[in-house]
């Protein structure tokens, strides 16, 4: 009889061994998931960190900076500049470029609309797997614009707030991350000190 | 329970706990390789931020280039409240050469100032560093 309970034991204690190797091998592979959508998750941060940040540094080109932005709320940006973000050149006419998240989110997350003109633009225009983009401005001094509505003539620079998340296969707990990074309207700074640039 | 029982026993507890710490110490590492990599990004940028805040003040002439060199040992601390870390920013500025070989000797008609950015937060397993090279093409102050 004692050897039955003992075998009994035996298979009890193995088995919970097995089971306790299986969940821990299931959630090595959720962690190796995680670190493989992180992996390219920190990719995309860093694409899309510098391509807002190239796209808000041509903001005001050949323009008065005080006249350089348009629009400025926490959700969005909407600036003017001579440069063509389509044809990456000089253009004789002002374009209108507006930076904003889409309205309603996507099976990609929401993406950012980065239009010219209202048209969105192709390489610039869909950067999905965004949850969150916030903006605050600071004029010249980096001193925080607190109502940048109607300071717009003082922006300089505007701070980005983002979230990124993307659901792994495996594990349905989104990685979430979140970056915040400034972008100098660096044309606005350089008409700045060299006013005859704009005023011709 | 005789002494071999006792002794496999033992053996049981000793084999559970060293797997299950093993297990335990990967999967903190995993999560401690995606806090780095998240912060690695963020300390990136606050670098790339300050020594865009440099060029900026350049191009409006708010500091002139001579003036590139205060920025030398002077530390920031970056208080994030949206990802929730805060950052310690260490800058230094020296005169150096084309490629930023720091000179020997300091001089101020250098063409050429260097500024270093060190970012590094609780977490963050190495420090980031970022250096720009500052040309003078105009001589005039």
């Amino acid at each position: 009889m004692s050897i039955i309970i003992d075998l009994i034991g035996a298979a009890i204690i193995s088995s919970m061994l097995i089971l306790m190797m299986i969940t821990f091998q299931f959630s090595l592979y959720a962690a190796q998931d995680r670190m493989l959508y992180t992996m390219s998750m920190t990719d995309h941060m860093e694409m899309t960190a510098t391509f807002l940040n190239n796209t808000i540094a041509l903001a005001g080109v050949g323009v008065d900076p005080d006249d350089t932005v348009l629009h400025a709320s926490a959700d969005s940006l909407v600036f003017k500049t001579y440069w063509d973000f389509e044809t990456e050149t000089y253009d004789s006419t002002v374009n209108t470029i507006s930076i904003k998240l889409d309205n309603a989110p996507t099976p990609y997350g929401t993406q950012i609309l980065v239009a010219q003109n209202n048209v969105t633009l192709d390489y610039l225009g869909n950067i999905f797997w965004v949850k969150e983009l916030k903006f605050r401005y600071y004029d010249l001094d980096d001193n925080l614009v607190n109502h940048p509505g109607y300071h717009k003539d003082d922006i300089r620079s505007a701070e980005l707030r983002m979230a990124f998340f993307k659901a792994p296969e495996r594990n349905k707990t989104p990685v979430e991350t979140k970056l915040q990074f400034k972008c100098y309207f660096m044309n606005a700074y350089m008409q700045e000190g060299n006013p005859s640039l704009y005023e011709g | 329970m005789n002494m071999m029982e006792m002794v496999l026993a033992l053996f049981a507890v000793v084999f559970f706990t060293s797997l299950a710490a093993n297990y335990n110490r990967i999967l903190i590492e995993q999560n401690d390789y995606l806090i780095n990599a998240a912060q690695h990004v963020q300390a990136t940028h606050l670098c790339h931020g300050v020594l865009d805040e440099v060029d900026a003040k350049l191009f409006a002439k708010k500091i002139t280039y001579n003036q590139i060199i205060n920025y030398d040992s002077t530390t920031r601390i970056i208080d994030l409240n949206f990802p929730g870390d805060r950052y310690e920013l260490e800058l230094s500025a020296a005169y150096c050469d084309s490629v930023g070989n720091v000179l020997a000797e300091d001089d101020v008609l250098s063409m050429y100032r260097k500024i270093t950015v060190e970012a590094s937060t609780p977490g963050l397993k190495y420090p980031v560093q970022m250096q720009r090279i500052y040309a003078k093409i105009h001589y005039y102050n």
